[in-house]
C-alpha cells in the first residue's frame, strides 16, 4: 500500500482529445495487410476467367488447354461450382440463383465463369487465358426503366419480370395532404454508380482441415458477420465448421468489403477439392468492373407544399438497380434510410414505393453512404426545384421545414435524438457567407460569369437497425420471419496478471483509428494512460466474442462499440473497485480510479491496478466476495428502441442521427466545363466528437469520396454492356490536385443514446457533397433541375450550353 | 493482373537492336522508359514474344545542342536538366502534364513520341515546335518529320523492323512565345501547345495544334516554318497572316487558326470526355494558347535582347547531356543473351541496403519480386502505374516498381518507406501530427515519394518554394482513398518548414 500523491497529469478525460493515431509499422513501411499475411506457405493462387460478355447464354466452356498448361493445379467451371455448393442465399424469395461462377448463363460484363488455380498468380492468368467460352450473346439490358418495363426479356428465364421486389408503404395520410397542398412539386433522376475502391483489393484465402472437417477463411472482409451466416449456407456448413479470420489492418472499406464476396465461398471449395490453400487476390481492373458498385437509382420525388413553403406530405417512388443479382446484403440499401424518409424535415405524411430490378450490370454492394446518396440528391434536388417554383430562397426554405423539436417521431419509424439543425443550417450559411455569396453570384451572373452557390442538408443514420431487412422481405411470411433487431456490439477488457490491460472490438478497423479512440474510451474508465491499452481489432470467429450484427459498418464505431468499450471498461473497473474496497475497507463506489491506481480520496491510499487484477489470477481463492474471478469484462451495447418493422412498415432504422448542411460555391467555365469550387463548407452536428483529429480525418476523407462521385467517378455502362472505365486510368480516381478548400466545423448535441454521446459521422460529406454540387451548378447555370452527377467537365459543358439558349 | 510470358534481351548495341528487330518484327517489343508499354504488358493487352531492353545502350542516353536544333536520344528521360528545359521551352511546359513525378522519373521522350498514344503530350510539343524522328533499322537510317511519323493511334509510321533512336527539335528563334494548356477530367480531356514570334509588336510566326482528335495531334502554322520541319503539313488551306498587333487582332488570328485546325477532325470518345466536347475544348485551348504564347512571347523578348548582349551561350554545340539514368550494373546474367520466357533468371535485387538473391521470370514486375523476397511494405494496388501504392526509389529517384520489370534492376539501388534515411523521420513525425496516415495502405509510397522530394530540395536548397500547390502537384501520383489528402499536404509542408529551419540555423556546429 503506498500512499498516494495527486498526479500532474490533466484531469481532462482523454475522450475528445485530438490523439494521433500511431501505427509505426505504416510509417516504417513494414506493415502487413492481408495480401502479407496470408495465406501459409504452399497456397494455390486463383484467377478468374472472365468474358468480355454482358449478357450470353453458355454452350460450352473447354478448360482441357489450361489444365495442361504448366503449374496449373485445377479448373472449375460454374457448372461444376455448382455441384459443390448452394446459390448465395439473400432476403428476397425471387427466383434468381447466384453462385460465384456463372453457371449457364453470363449476365454482366466480368462475370467469371470459370476458376483456375496454380503455383504462381502469372501461371493461373496463363492457365485463364487457355480457357475458351462459347456463349451465345443475348440482347443486353442496362437501363433500369426498360429492363422494369412488362415484356422485358428476363435475365433469369425463371422469371416472368427482372422485377424481384416490389412494396409500398403509407405513413400518415400523403393522398389528402397531396390533394390539398398549395403546390406540388416533382423532381426525378436517375443518379449513377459509383465504386467505393478501397486502395487495398479484397484478399480471400481458405484452407481445409480434414481432421477438424473445418474450414479457416482468411478475409479482409469488414462484417457484418450476419454475411459469414450466409456463406456458411452456400457452403451448406455449420458456424462451426467455417473460421473467418480478419486481419488486424484493413487497407480501406467504405461499404466495398461489407457486401457478400462470392470469392469467399469460391476459395472454401476449391480448397476442399485441391487439398491445399488457395488464395484469390483481386487485381485492381476486376475489382473496378466486377466487384461491385453502389447502386443505381431511379427516383422520382414528390413534395406536397403548404403555400408558405411548408412540407406537407412527401410521394417517392425508387426504383433500385441492383445489377444482375441481389447480392446480400441488398437490397438493403433501399431500406437503410427507411425509418427518416424525411431527411431532417418536419413531415407528417410519407409514401414510398420500392422496386429491385435485375439488368446486365455488375451486381451493386455498398457504398459510402450506403443508401444515402441517391436519396439525399432526389430530396434536396426537389427542394432546389421547390424553392425556385415557390419563389422563395433555398437556406429559407429549408429553414421553415426542419425539425425543431427532439425527440422527433419520424413518420416512418425512426426518432431523431436532440440537436438543433436550424442552428447546424445557419452555422454552415454563416461560414459561407450565404447572403453575399448568393448577392455575388446573382451580380456575377448579369455579368455573364456562371458563378453558383449550392447546399444541401441530410441527417446521418448512425449505428443501423439490421431488422430493416425484414422490410425487404415477403411480408407475407409475416410472422414467420423470425424477428430481428438491433444493432449490438460486444466488447471485452482483459487485464492480465501483470496489469496489462487489453481490449477486442468486434469491428474490424480499416483505418478510421479505431484502436486509438478505443485506447481513449478505456483509459478514462480505468484512469490510464491510453498508451497502456492494447486494442486488438483483428478478428477469429473461432476464439473471439461476435454476434451476427458484429463487424465494420454504419458508423456503428463511435455509436454501438464505442458503447460496449466503455461498458466493458466501467465492469473492469468496478471490479477493481470491489477489490479495493475489501482491501481498504472503503465503500467501493468512493474510490477513484487514477494513473494505475485505486484511490481512497478520503485517506490518500492507494492499490495499484496491476496488484489487483494479479491477484485475482494469483489468488482466487481468496478473493473478495462478489468477484468472479480475473478480470475479462464482456460487454454488450444494444439499443432497446431497435425493434422489428411493425405492422405498418414503420422502422427504427438507428439509434442515432447525426445532421449536417453543406454549401458550396463554383464557377463554371462555359468553354470548356471546368467546375472551379470556390470552397466548400461542411458543418455536422455529430454529438460528442472522441477524437478531433480523427473527426476531421473522417470528414475531409468522405468529402473526397462524394466529391470524387460528384466530379467523374461513376461506373457508367454503355448500351451494350460494357463499362466505359474497364481500368483504374479510365476511372480517374479523385487526386490531390482535384480537392478545393474545405471548411469544417462542429456544434455538440450529445446523443442520450450512446454511452459517450456520440453519433456517426463518417459518411456525411459522401452523402452530400454529390448533391450540393448538382445544387451549385443548378445555380449557376440557372437551371430549373439540378442535375445528376457526374459533373465531368463535357456534361457541364453540355449543361451550359444547352442552357445558355434559355437564359 | 500479370503479363502473359515474354522473353528478354539487353543488347549492348542499335545494331544488335536492329538485328533482332529484323528476325523477330512486330513480335518484338522495345522497352527504354517502359511506362507506356508495362501497363499493356500487365493487361495482356500487348503479348510480345521479347522484350528488348534498350538500357545498356549508352549512346541512346546522349542528348546534344545545337544552335538550331536538339537531339534526344531515345533513352533521355522525361525529367529534364536545366539545359535542356532552357532548350527546348515548349517541351518544359509539357511536360508537368505527363504522367506524374514518378513516371517521368522513368519515362523516356523517345518512347512517348514512338508509343503514338493520340492523347499524349509529348508528340504534340514536338509536332509544335517542329522537329524529325529518326529512326535504325538493319537496312540503314532515315529521318521521318514527325508530321509524317505520327500517322494513326498507337501506330506510328515505324516499319516493324525499325528502333526509334532519336527525336530531333528545333529550336525556337529567340524571343519566341509558348504557351502549354491542358484540361483532364481523370485522363486527359484536350491540349494545346502554340509557339509564336513577334517582331516589332506583330505577329510573324504562329503554330498552333491540339491533342484530343482520335487518330493523331493536329497542328497548323502561318508564317515562317521552324527550321527543321520545311515540310510541315498545315491543315486545310494557308491562312493569311494578319498583322496581329492588338490584342484584338492576337484573338481574330487565333480563332481562324483554331477552327481550321479541327475541321473535319474527329475525336477520341472515352470516360474522360466525348467528341464534341473535345471539339470544343480544343478549339478554345488553341485560342487560349496562342494568346498566352503571344503575352510570353513579350515577356521573353526583353531575355532574348539582354541575351543577344551576352557573352556565348552556356552551351557548345554538340555537347553532350544525357543523364546516366538507373541503368543495370553488373548484373548476374548474360544481358546479350535472350532469355526464353520460361526460362527463370538469377537476379540480385539491392533493397533498403540488403542483397536478396532471387529467381524471378523475365515478366516478373519489380513490385512482385520484391514482394517475393519478403519485402511486403511495397503494396500492389492496381499494377497498371497509376496508384502509386508500389512507388520505390531506385537509385535515388522516386518510380512506380510495377512499371519496371525486375530483370532491368539487378545492382540498381532500391529504397523501399523501411529504407528511407534523412528527412524521413521529419516526414513521419509530421505524418503523426497531422493525422495523415488512416489506413495506411498507401502510406510508403506516399512516403517515398516526399521523401525523396525533400530531400532533393534540402540538397537544392528549395524548400522555402514548396508550398501547398507543389505538394499538390507531387502527391498526384498517390492515390488515397482514405484522408482527402489534405492533412498530407498539410505535413509534408511542416516537415519542408522544420527542415528549412534546421538548414536555416544549424544547431550543432559553430
Amino acid at each position: 500500500m503506498v500512499a498516494h500523491t495527486p498526479s500532474n497529469a490533466a484531469d481532462a478525460p482523454f475522450v475528445g482529445r485530438p490523439l494521433p493515431a500511431v501505427d509505426r509499422a505504416l510509417l516504417d513501411g513494414t506493415a502487413r495487410f492481408a495480401a502479407d499475411t496470408v495465406p501459409a506457405a504452399g497456397a494455390l493462387e486463383l484467377a478468374l476467367v472472365r468474358t468480355a460478355q454482358a449478357h450470353a447464354d453458355i454452350h460450352h466452356i473447354d478448360t482441357a488447354e489450361a489444365q495442361r498448361r504448366p503449374g496449373v493445379e485445377a479448373v472449375m467451371t460454374g457448372a461444376q461450382l455448382a455441384e459443390r455448393c448452394r446459390p448465395l442465399g439473400n432476403i428476397l424469395t425471387a427466383d434468381a440463383p447466384f453462385y460465384p461462377l456463372a453457371v449457364d448463363r453470363i449476365r454482366y460484363w466480368g462475370e467469371p465463369v470459370a476458376a483456375v488455380v496454380a503455383n504462381t498468380r502469372a501461371l493461373a492468368e496463363d492457365g485463364a487465358d487457355a480457357v475458351t467460352v462459347d456463349a451465345a450473346p443475348l440482347p443486353v439490358l442496362v437501363d433500369p426503366v426498360e429492363a422494369a418495363e412488362p415484356g422485358a426479356p428476363t435475365l433469369h428465364t425463371a422469371l416472368a419480370t427482372n422485377v424481384v421486389h416490389d412494396r409500398s408503404f403509407t405513413y400518415g395520410q400523403p393522398d389528402d395532404a397531396f390533394a390539398t397542398a398549395a403546390h406540388v412539386v416533382r423532381y426525378e433522376a436517375t443518379f449513377p454508380r459509383s465504386s467505393a475502391f478501397p486502395l487495398e483489393p479484397f484478399v480471400a484465402c481458405a484452407e481445409y482441415d480434414p481432421d477438424l472437417d473445418r474450414t479457416t477463411v482468411w478475409a479482409n472482409y469488414g462484417g457484418p458477420l450476419a454475411l459469414h451466416a450466409v456463406v456458411a449456407g452456400a457452403l451448406g456448413v455449420g458456424l462451426d465448421r467455417l473460421r473467418l479470420v480478419v486481419p488486424d489492418r484493413i487497407g480501406g472499406n467504405f461499404g466495398l468489403k461489407q457486401a457478400l464476396y462470392p470469392a469467399l465461398v469460391l476459395v472454401a471449395v476449391l480448397a476442399r477439392t485441391t487439398g491445399r490453400p488457395v488464395r484469390w487476390v483481386e487485381d485492381r481492373n476486376e475489382h473496378l468492373v466486377a466487384s461491385s458498385a453502389g447502386s443505381q437509382r431511379v427516383t422520382s420525388m414528390d413534395g406536397a407544399f403548404s403555400s408558405d413553403g411548408r412540407l406537407l406530405a412527401l410521394r417517392i417512388d425508387q426504383l433500385e438497380n441492383t445489377g444482375a443479382y441481389v447480392r446480400t446484403p441488398e437490397p438493403a440499401g433501399l431500406y437503410r434510410m427507411h425509418g427518416t424518409l424525411n431527411g431532417p424535415y418536419d413531415v407528417d405524411h410519407v409514401a414510398v414505393r420500392n422496386r429491385v430490378v435485375l439488368t446486365n450490370q455488375v451486381p451493386s454492394g455498398l457504398n459510402r453512404g450506403f443508401g444515402g446518396p441517391p436519396f439525399f440528391h432526389a430530396l434536396e434536388s426537389m427542394l432546389d426545384t421547390a424553392a425556385r417554383e415557390l419563389g422563395l430562397d433555398r437556406a429559407d426554405l429549408r429553414r421553415r421545414n426542419l425539425v425543431t423539436t427532439f425527440p422527433y417521431s419520424c413518420p416512418s419509424g425512426s426518432t431523431l435524438d436532440h440537436s438543433d439543425y436550424r442552428a447546424v443550417l445557419d452555422r454552415a450559411l454563416d461560414l459561407a457567407g450565404y447572403v453575399s455569396a448568393t448577392d455575388a453570384a446573382t451580380a456575377a451572373r448579369t455579368e455573364g460569369r456562371l458563378v453558383g452557390v449550392g447546399l444541401g442538408c441530410s441527417v446521418e443514420s448512425s449505428g443501423n437497425n439490421l431488422g430493416y431487412m425484414n422490410l425487404a422481405g415477403d411480408p407475407s411470411l409475416g410472422a414467420a420471419r423470425s424477428p430481428r433487431s438491433g444493432a449490438g456490439a460486444t466488447a471485452t477488457v482483459a487485464i492480465d496478471p501483470f496489469g496489462a490491460v487489453s481490449l477486442q472490438l468486434d469491428s474490424p478497423d480499416c483505418g478510421q483509428g479505431y484502436r486509438t479512440v478505443a485506447a481513449q474510451v478505456v483509459a478514462d474508465e480505468l484512469g490510464l494512460d491510453p498508451s497502456r491499452i492494447t486494442v486488438r481489432t483483428a478478428l477469429d470467429t473461432a476464439t473471439d466474442g461476435w454476434t451476427l450484427t458484429s463487424g465494420n459498418y454504419a458508423n456503428r464505431f463511435s455509436t454501438a462499440v464505442a458503447s460496449a468499450a466503455a461498458r466493458a471498461a466501467r465492469r473492469a473497473g468496478a471490479k477493481l473497485r470491489t477489490l479495493a474496497g475489501a482491501e481498504l475497507e472503503v465503500e467501493a463506489d468512493q474510490l477513484e480510479l487514477r494513473d494505475g491506481q485505486i484511490i481512497d480520496p478520503v485517506s490518500g491510499r492507494s492499490l495499484p491496478l496491476g496488484r489487483l487484477a494479479g491477484q485475482l489470477h494469483w489468488d482466487l481463492a481468496n478473493r473478495a466476495e462478489g468477484v468472479g474471478g480475473p478480470i475479462r469484462e464482456t460487454a454488450v451495447y444494444a439499443p432497446s428502441e431497435l425493434g422489428s418493422p411493425d405492422e405498418l412498415g414503420r422502422i427504427s432504422t438507428s439509434f442515432t442521427f447525426s445532421v449536417q448542411c453543406d454549401l458550396a460555391i463554383v464557377e463554371i467555365d462555359p468553354a470548356t466545363g471546368e467546375i472551379d469550387v470556390d470552397r466548400y463548407v461542411t458543418v455536422h452536428d455529430a454529438g460528442t466528437i472522441l477524437n478531433p483529429g480523427l473527426f476531421e480525418g473522417q470528414v475531409r476523407g468522405g468529402f473526397a469520396h462524394g466529391f470524387g462521385a460528384a466530379m467523374r467517378e461513376a461506373l457508367i455502362y454503355r448500351p451494350d454492356g460494357v463499362p466505359n472505365a474497364r481500368d483504374l486510368r479510365a476511372y480517374g480516381p479523385v487526386l490531390a490536385t482535384d480537392l478545393p478548400p474545405l471548411i469544417i466545423d462542429h456544434l455538440v448535441s450529445p446523443s442520450p443514446n450512446t454511452e459517450l454521446g456520440a453519433k456517426g459521422l463518417g459518411d456525411g460529406c459522401a452523402i452530400l457533397a454529390p448533391t450540393v454540387m448538382a445544387s451549385a451548378i443548378a445555380d449557376a447555370l440557372e437551371l430549373r433541375r439540378p442535375p445528376v452527377p457526374p459533373f465531368t467537365p463535357a456534361r457541364v459543358w453540355r449543361l451550359a450550353a444547352h442552357t445558355s439558349g434559355e437564359r | 493482373m500479370k503479363p502473359a510470358p515474354f522473353g528478354y534481351v539487353r543488347p549492348s548495341s542499335i545494331e544488335e537492336v536492329t538485328t533482332i528487330l529484323a528476325e523477330r518484327g512486330a513480335t518484338a517489343s522495345v522497352i527504354a522508359g517502359g511506362q507506356s508499354l508495362m501497363p499493356l504488358l500487365a493487361q495482356r493487352q500487348r503479348r510480345p514474344a521479347i522484350v528488348v531492353d534498350l538500357a545498356a545502350i549508352n549512346e541512346l542516353r546522349r542528348a546534344v545542342i545545337t544552335p538550331e536544333a536538339v537531339e534526344l536520344g531515345a533513352l533521355v528521360g522525361q525529367a529534364l536538366g536545366p539545359e535542356l528545359t532552357e532548350a527546348l521551352p515548349l517541351l518544359a511546359l509539357a511536360l508537368p502534364n505527363v504522367g506524374h513525378a514518378q513516371t517521368r522519373n522513368r519515362g523516356t521522350i523517345a518512347g512517348s513520341v514512338a508509343h503514338g498514344d493520340p492523347l499524349a503530350e509529348i508528340p504534340l510539343a514536338l509536332l509544335v515546335g517542329g522537329g524529325e524522328v529518326e529512326l535504325a533499322s538493319a537496312r540503314g537510317r532515315r529521318r521521318v518529320p514527325i508530321d509524317a511519323f505520327l500517322d494513326r493511334a498507337f501506330a506510328p509510321a515505324r516499319m516493324d523492323d525499325e528502333l526509334v533512336v532519336a527525336t530531333h527539335w528545333a529550336r525556337p528563334s529567340p524571343g519566341a512565345g509558348h504557351a502549354f494548356l491542358e484540361i483532364t477530367s481523370g485522363t486527359t480531356v484536350a491540349a494545346a501547345a502554340a509557339v509564336v514570334t513577334v517582331d516589332n509588336g506583330q505577329v510573324t510566326s504562329a503554330r498552333v495544334g491540339v491533342i484530343g482528335p482520335g487518330e493523331r495531334p493536329v497542328c497548323m502554322g502561318v508564317g515562317t516554318a521552324p527550321a527543321v520541319d520545311p515540310t510541315s503539313r498545315a491543315r486545310g488551306e494557308a491562312v493569311e497572316l494578319a498583322a496581329a498587333r492588338q490584342h484584338e487582332e492576337v484573338l481574330a488570328l487565333s480563332h481562324q487558326l483554331a477552327t481550321r485546325l479541327v475541321d473535319g477532325v474527329v475525336f477520341v470518345d472515352d470516360a474522360a470526355s466525348d467528341p464534341e466536347h473535345r471539339r470544343a475544348v480544343a478549339i478554345e485551348l488553341a485560342i487560349r494558347a496562342l494568346v498566352a504564347a503571344v503575352a510570353d512571347s513579350a515577356d521573353r523578348g526583353a531575355e532574348a535582347n539582354a541575351a543577344r548582349n551576352a557573352p556565348d551561350p552556356p552551351l557548345a554545340p554538340g555537347e553532350a547531356l544525357g543523364a546516366d539514368g538507373h541503368r543495370p550494373r553488373s548484373p548476374a546474367f548474360d544481358e546479350a543473351v535472350e532469355i526464353d520466357p520460361a526460362q527463370r533468371v538469377a537476379v540480385t535485387l539491392d533493397v533498403d541496403g540488403r542483397a536478396h538473391a532471387t529467381v524471378i521470370e523475365p515478366r516478373t514486375s519489380l513490385t512482385d519480386a520484391l514482394r517475393e523476397v519478403g519485402v511486403t511494405g511495397v503494396k500492389v494496388g492496381c499494377e497498371q502505374g497509376v496508384c502509386g501504392s508500389c512507388t520505390v526509389l531506385l537509385d535515388g529517384t522516386s518510380q512506380r516498381s510495377c512499371l519496371v520489370l525486375a530483370v532491368q534492376v539487378d545492382g540498381v539501388e532500391i529504397t523501399t518507406a523501411a529504407g528511407l534515411t534523412a528527412p524521413i523521420e521529419e516526414l513521419r513525425t509530421a505524418f503523426v501530427d497531422h493525422f495523415a496516415v488512416q489506413c495506411g495502405f498507401c502510406a510508403s509510397g506516399v512516403l517515398v515519394t516526399a521523401a525523396a522530394e525533400l530531400a532533393e530540395r534540402q540538397r537544392a536548397g528549395t524548400l522555402d518554394s514548396l508550398d501547398r500547390p507543389t505538394i499538390s502537384r507531387l502527391l498526384s501520383g498517390n492515390v488515397c482513398r482514405c484522408t482527402g489528402y489534405a492533412s498530407m499536404v498539410t505535413a509534408i509542408e511542416q516537415a519542408a518548414e522544420r527542415l528549412g529551419a534546421a538548414s536555416a540555423h544549424p544547431t550543432s556546429d559553430p
